[in-house]
């Protein structure tokens, strides 16, 4: 039953079938042929005939009554023929009327007693009579079963071994399904074979005071019927009218002791019943029991110990006892649900789903002290958040830092990390004592994180020996940095660890310490504060003496004089300058664009002013111009912030540059299922409103409502202030490799230098391009090489990634397929074993895994058969 | 009390007591499911859910048992193949007990993020789980007017 949910009392609808259909119906016949050789055995040879019959067969039912009671309602030979109309279709299928429905069950206890009352006069002893009494039942339930439909002709109302097996099977040990009703066609009341747990339950419980009386008169006199039949004595001796005097009179006691037990120890009449019928059970094996085991023994030529007779006798107490505890529990089950109390459950198929839930091993979260699933496919990041818990991250790709992990334990069973996830940790200065959560995996149990530990107080490795001081060695003693981005803060890192003495100062525009940009969309839609975007503990500046100087602008360079010229009038002097000044957002020109509402989504301020902009004037329309990562970006984030947003986009299809189309038609779709609109081939002529914006007029003329207007349409180095410095400025500073510019004392790197032929705007660019920078002005040789250029959509709920060149040509190998399904799109362009060229759009884990191979670089070449068998998971185990 | 509710027979009055969320969907359905909302395993001792947290998720429990308690008092168990928290869900207000597991085991846990998600992708599942849940709340609701009448 563990693929159903765990109701209290499930009907056989809820049960599976534990066995085929076939083997009942051969269990049936076999049942129904071992009856009929008992029978011709009574005929021909009474002595073996009715000891087997009444001394092995029919003492054994009770026993099975109370355990699995379920076994006998599928083999019954009665059941059998009474089944074999309906089974056939030649039922009449009448509905047994109310009346009888009702009076069905008296009448079958009626019959029980009497007909086992006569066993003493007829029945033990004359063929004739058992034969007449054996084919007439089987006749009847036949005849049951021509006109009532279900089991309502007999098994469950006028059989009248019926009402016994209700009682000593009325909480069953093991529950066997119905194996009769295909479908329930209602045909009795309380049936015991629809819900066997609760069929007794509810007849005691019946609101109708006669029919739960025929119930307790049952069980109640049961026990005394026992007493009376197996000491009455031999029918040789006394009188017919003496014999049933007795019973009645062991009958009334019974009845007796249980109308005391109910009013003087007020037990209740479920517990007074089953207590009752379980002794009828014992009862009647302290006197079978014996005669059970000596008639088999007898069969098989042996004699049985003494301590065997009683067996049976032993096994009938244990089974007596858990069936009234079993029933014990039902009832209070029944109770709960009776008074209303039980709250109405609601389940799941639970087997189905685990199936597809899958994980054992655990990883421990120490401050919340919850716990989640060691899932090689799934990063910790992914694991924190399915346990409820919260962790910032930024790039999602191992490279912004802002999501380091304090391992406490267990630091061999994650995956090895990336490069870009090593120069990370080592920016951070925690490698050895923490991972980034985003990219890594536990691979199996016994880790241990801590969410609430700065991952720096963690033991700190001890630094390496006999470290060279280039400062000192190269004589640069003083570096400036403009500009307090990613690549500024890994210039201020790399000089530190080249030089313990070299004096830095960072100036930096805006008022906040370091912070991942990437992320701000968040401070848009969430009600976090800036603090958890900083990338750096404070501990960090203290700790590598480096000076920030917020919200200060360098205005001038006096390259003669080595100086950087702040606003605030004061000025610094270098020995090597770094421009680091990153890019702005461009705001493609349209009239109107100067009306307030009108925004870009570049710095932490702009996110903040956005938000506050939408509360002040209860916004409810935007237009964001873009249909590229970060466009698509701020769209959600508005949506997030129950915002309606149409996405403007010049080309005819979203990320034009990175995706193929159908990867961008995949996009579209999802954004559009959430809410945003896009509209592809158009761009935004004019902006209108009265004071602020309220309209937005597109290329083709249409008009949108908006009060808010955000511009995602591209950037532009900040590289003003080398162009006046007379350094050589095209689109951004021009550098060479080395990072230099044309001044050798000035280098640049990030989003404002332009190198020729690489590729520019990403995170990733300007912390690799600082390392050359930082490495260059003390002299060394460094040469700049490109991180990987993947482009990942941050976004929940999608999985959008693309790479390099999406073209085929010579020695490049595509691979798709053609069959995938219309929600996931793969396309892999591979080269010598290397991807060249990726797409992979899809629900969220479609692209996972290219995304790491793409960053490692891996190569290829041993699961490129596995890959050209569409086998996508093979990049998992690379 | 429903416990003889023959489906189709005449004699039924009393309304279904218990209720298979999303029964009809397929293995491969909830596989879809299941690639877009999470998994949370615990163990024994852990709060599933927390009485003042704000936390806008329903939990399907695939394993394991967990109680309901309110400072120290238990009001109740839930099975395992339960589904809870769904008032949360929709309304957004804060939790009024806290669920503590009993022994270890997993919960599939959804936001209404997730369920935005699944109807992006999947809007045909992500209907019939908002119906679903709407079909949970009304029988509960019934549930407790039935209680406060009696
Ligand atoms: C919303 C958003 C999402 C992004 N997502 C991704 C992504 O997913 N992947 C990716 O690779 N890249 C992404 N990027 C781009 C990435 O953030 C940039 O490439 C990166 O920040 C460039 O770093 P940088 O240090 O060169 O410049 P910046 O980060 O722009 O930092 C330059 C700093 O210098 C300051 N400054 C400028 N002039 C002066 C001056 N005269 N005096 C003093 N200070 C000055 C600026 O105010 C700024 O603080 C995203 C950018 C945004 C805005
Ligand atoms: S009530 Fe339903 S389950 Fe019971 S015997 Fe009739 S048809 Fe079968
Ligand atoms: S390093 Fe993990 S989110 Fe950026």
């Amino acid at each position: 039953m563990s693929d159903i949910i765990k109701k209290p009392f499930p009907s056989y609808l809820d049960m599976p079938a534990q066995l085929p259909s076939n083997f009942w119906w051969s269990f049936r016949i076999a049942t129904f042929a071992v009856m009929l050789v008992i029978m011709w055995l009574v005929a021909t040879n009474p002595a073996s005939g009715f000891a087997l019959f009444w001394k092995v067969l029919i003492p054994s039912l009770p026993l099975l009554f109370a355990l699995a009671p379920g076994i006998w309602r599928q083999i019954c030979p009665m059941a059998l023929v009474n089944q074999i109309p309906r089974t056939f279709g030649f039922s009449k299928e009448l509905t047994l009327p109310v009346r009888f429905k009702n009076l069905a069950y008296f009448i079958s206890v009626l019959t029980f007693f009497f007909l086992v009352s006569l066993r003493h006069v007829y029945f033990n002893k004359e063929p004739a009579a058992l034969l007449v009494l054996v084919f007439g039942a089987l006749a009847l339930a036949f005849i049951g079963g021509v006109f009532y439909k279900g089991r309502s002709g007999w098994c469950g109302t006028f059989c009248p071994l019926a009402p016994i097996q209700k009682a000593y099977g009325h909480a069953p040990v093991v529950t066997i399904r119905n194996g009769y009703c295909p479908t329930c066609v209602g045909c009795q009341k309380n049936c015991y074979d629809f819900n066997p747990r609760a069929a007794f339950l509810s007849d005691l419980a019946d609101k109708d005071p006669w029919y739960a009386g025929h119930k307790k008169f049952f069980v109640a006199g049961l026990p005394g019927f026992a007493i009376g039949f197996f000491t009455a004595q031999d029918l040789a001796q006394t009188s017919l009218v003496t014999y049933y005097l007795y019973l009645a009179g062991w009958i009334i006691t019974t009845l007796g002791i249980y109308m005391a037990a109910r009013i003087f120890i007020s037990v209740t009449d479920f517990r007074a019943a089953a207590i009752s019928a379980m002794s009828a059970l014992v009862i009647f094996y302290w006197y079978t029991g014996a005669g059970i085991v000596n008639t088999l023994g007898g069969l098989a030529g042996v004699q049985a110990p003494d301590w065997v007779l009683m067996l049976p006798f032993f096994t009938a107490i244990v089974v007596g006892v858990r069936v009234i505890f079993l029933g014990m529990s039902a009832e209070a089950d029944f109770r709960a649900l009776d008074s209303g109390k039980a709250e109405p459950r609601v389940g799941v198929k639970i087997d189905i789903v685990r199936r597809n839930a899958g994980a054992e091993d655990l990883v421990s979260e120490r401050k919340s002290g919850r716990s989640f699933a060691a899932d090689p496919t799934r990063t910790l990041l992914d694991g924190i958040e399915s346990a409820g818990l919260t962790l910032d991250f930024g790039c999602r790709m191992g490279m912004c830092g802002a999501d380091p992990i304090a391992i406490v334990e267990g630091m061999e069973s994650l995956s090895p990390p990336s490069d870009d996830e090593l120069a990370t940790l080592r920016r951070l200065g925690l490698e050895g004592r923490a991972r980034m959560a985003c990219v890594c995996k536990a691979t199996g149990g016994g880790v241990t994180i801590d969410l609430g530990m700065n991952p720096n107080d963690l033991p700190e490795p001890p630094p390496p020996e006999n470290q060279r001081d280039l400062g000192v060695e190269t004589g640069v003693q003083k570096v400036v940095i403009i500009g307090n981005g990613t690549a500024g803060m890994a210039v201020a890192d790399e000089v530190r660890r080249h030089s313990a003495s070299c004096k830095i100062d960072v100036v930096a525009r805006e008022s906040h310490q370091f912070y991942n940009r990437m992320a701000i969309g968040r401070l848009l839609y969430g009600r976090t504060g800036l603090e958890d975007l900083y990338l750096m503990s404070p501990e960090w500046f203290e700790k590598k003496s480096v000076d920030v100087w917020l919200n200060t602008q360098a205005v001038a360079i006096d390259r003669d004089g080595k100086q950087v010229k702040l606003g605030t009038g004061e000025s610094l002097a270098y020995d090597k300058l770094v421009l680091a000044m990153g890019s702005r957002a461009i705001v493609p020109p349209a009239e109107g664009t100067q009306l307030p509402g009108c925004f870009v989504l570049r710095e932490a301020a702009d996110a903040q002013i956005i938000r506050a902009w939408r509360q002040q004037h209860a916004c409810e329309r935007a237009v964001v111009l873009g249909g590229g990562v970060l466009g698509i970006e701020a769209a959600d984030a508005l949506r997030r912030l129950n915002v309606k947003t149409t996405i403007i986009q010049r080309a005819e299809r979203l990320m034009n540059k990175e995706l193929d189309e159908k990867g961008s038609a995949i996009l579209r779709k999802y954004l559009e299922g959430l809410g945003i609109k896009v509209i592809t081939g158009a761009s935004v002529a004019k902006v209108f409103g009265n004071a602020r914006v309220e309209q937005v007029e597109l290329s083709n003329g249409d008009l949108l409502d908006a009060e808010i207007y955000i511009a995602c349409a591209g950037v532009k180095a900040n590289s003003e202030l080398a162009a006046a410095a007379g350094l050589e400025v095209k689109r951004g500073v021009i550098v060479d490799a080395a990072m230099r510019t044309s001044d050798p004392d000035i280098f640049a790197a990030g989003d404002v230098a332009e190198l020729s032929g690489a590729v520019s705007g990403l995170w990733a660019v300007g912390t690799a391009q600082a390392a050359v920078a930082a490495a260059t002005l003390f002299g060394k040789d460094a040469s700049y090489s490109p991180p990987s250029t993947l482009v990942s959509l941050k976004m929940d709920g999608i999985d959008v990634k693309g790479f390099g060149s999406l073209e085929g040509g010579d020695g490049i190998e595509e691979i798709f397929d053609a069959n995938e399904p219309e929600n996931e799109h793969r396309r892999l362009f591979i080269s010598d074993g290397r991807i060249v060229g990726a797409v992979f759009v899809g629900p969220p884990g479609t692209g996972q895994d290219v995304g790491q191979v793409i960053q490692s670089r891996a190569n290829l070449s041993g699961i490129i058969e596995r890959l050209r068998n569409k086998d996508w998971a093979a990049l998992g185990s690379v | 009390m429903g416990l003889f509710d023959y489906s189709n027979a005449a004699d039924s009055v009393e309304p279904l007591q218990e209720i298979t969320f999303l029964a009809d969907l397929s293995s491969e359905d909830w596989a879809r499911v299941l690639k877009i909302v999470k998994s949370r395993v615990f163990r024994a001792g852990d709060d599933l859910i927390r009485a003042g947290d704000k936390d806008d998720s329903f939990y399907i429990l695939t394993s394991g048992e967990v109680e309901v308690t309110i400072g120290d008092k238990v009001l109740a168990t839930i099975p395992e193949g339960s589904v809870f928290g769904e008032i949360s869900f929709f309304d957004g207000a804060l939790r009024s007990a806290t669920i503590r597991a009993k022994s270890k085991g997993s919960a599939v846990r959804v936001t209404r993020d997730d369920l935005d998600t699944l109807a992006a992708w999947e809007p045909e599942i992500a209907r019939k789980m908002l119906f679903d849940l709407g079909r949970v709340l009304a029988m509960r609701l019934r549930w407790t007017t039935r209680l406060a009448a009696s």
